[in-house]
This record gives C-alpha cells, sequence and structure tokens, in this order.
C-alpha cells in the first residue's frame, strides 16, 4: 500500500471493480467469440478480451451473451460473447480474426479441458486466407 | 485472458479494508482492481483481495457484500 494514502469518504461512492479471469479460446470470428471458464461469468457481463498472437497483443471489448455449463466438467463455463464497436483500433481482436479462418490445431485435446489448463490456447490457430498461402498464427493468452 | 468490469457500491473504507456492494460475487482470495468515483469528482484506484463475501438484501434485490483487503492503491489498469 501506498504511504500517506488517505481513503476518500464512502458516503454515496460508486465504482468498478474488475476481475481478472482466465479464459480459453474455443472460436472467435469477426463479431463476437466462445470461450470456457472455470471461474462464475453471468450474462449481460461486459469486458475486454485480451489475446496474443505471434508476440503481438490484442484486445476487445465483448459483452457475454450466453453462459452454458459445460456437462462433466465441474464448474466449467461455455460462454458465448459479442465483441462491442467501439473503436477501430489496429490491435482490435475483430478485424484480425475478419481476416483470417479459424481452425482446430491436429492433435488439440477435445472440450472440455480440465480446470489446470484454463490459460492454455494450443487448440486453435488463426489460418491467413492469402490466396493459396495458409500462414498459421497461434493464440495466445 | 478476460478482465470482466462491473459496477459497484462502497459501504464502507479504511486505509486496509474495503466493503463493496456488487452484483455479482467474487471468490475468496481472488484479487481485483478497483476504480472508485466519490460525487466531489475525486477518484482513485486500487488493488484488493477478496476476503469475504455475503449475500445481501439491497431494494428488494440480492447482492453480493464484499470485504476486500488494500493490496496497493494507484496501481489500477
Amino acid at each position: 500500500m501506498s504511504r500517506g494514502w488517505t481513503p476518500l469518504e464512502p458516503r454515496r461512492a460508486t465504482g468498478v471493480i474488475v476481475r481478472r479471469v482466465p479464459v480459453r479460446v474455443a472460436d472467435i470470428s469477426a463479431t463476437g467469440c466462445m470461450l470456457e471458464s472455470g471461474l462464475g461469468i453471468r450474462e449481460g457481463a461486459v469486458g475486454t478480451l485480451h489475446l496474443t498472437v505471434e508476440g503481438r497483443r490484442y484486445r476487445e471489448t465483448l459483452r457475454v451473451t450466453r453462459v452454458t455449463s459445460l456437462p462433466g466438467s465441474g464448474r466449467r463455463q461455455q460462454v458465448g460473447a459479442q465483441f462491442l464497436t467501439l473503436g477501430a483500433s489496429r490491435r482490435a481482436l475483430r478485424h484480425l480474426a475478419a481476416s483470417m479462418n479459424v481452425e482446430l490445431m491436429d492433435g488439440s485435446p477435445a472440450l472440455p479441458h480440465a480446470a489446470g489448463d484454463a490459460d492454455r490456447w494450443d487448440g486453435l490457430r488463426l489460418v491467413k486466407l492469402d490466396g493459396h498461402e495458409r500462414s498459421a498464427r497461434t493464440v495466445k493468452g | 485472458m478476460l478482465y470482466l468490469s462491473e459496477d459497484i457500491v462502497v459501504e464502507r473504507i479504511s486505509k486496509t479494508e474495503i466493503t463493496v456492494l456488487s452484483s455479482v460475487g467474487v471468490t475468496q482470495g481472488e484479487e481485483l482492481q478497483l476504480w472508485l468515483h466519490h460525487p466531489g469528482g475525486e477518484s482513485e484506484a486500487i488493488v484488493a483481495k477478496a476476503i469475504e463475501r455475503t449475500p445481501a438484501l439491497v431494494d428488494g434485490m440480492v447482492r453480493h457484500r464484499v470485504r476486500l483487503s488494500v493490496v496497493r492503491t494507484g496501481e489500477a489498469r
């Protein structure tokens, strides 16, 4: 804690909490994504998804539109989210997804993943659509 | 990594602990980033850890009363 910090009066004070939720990206497109998480996420929640693709960080704001339990996986959820078009940054994930196809990597484990694999992203890759060229980019969180 | 934002109302605050009302529960031990806004326009950024969560009925709605331990201030992203 910072020295000398004096908390402000709580009266009528409001604010925002930001939860850091490890997720696995199961699918992604230019308009939204499908995630898996072991932490409770509610429909209607808003947030920002941060991804690293080949060392470059991307982010996208989103709204959770659907949450379903993954059968036989304890508390793990499958989360559908819609990207919110709040800006046109070069680092916007939806622009990257729009220019690439998404496919599962060969040998990727079947869903659902164990809770300890929540940070793994190696089941997904983006494939660039440049004629016959297929340059895969592995997505990491 | 997914960063989810939720509105809160501050009930109590001290140099070491903050109690807030939230519409979502958090896990005990979970580290959170907070932005607190005050009526006078002041604001502060805090990193805190959830130490207790209890249900609370507020205006007929079920909310979560979350007690947070201040980890550090001025470093929230």
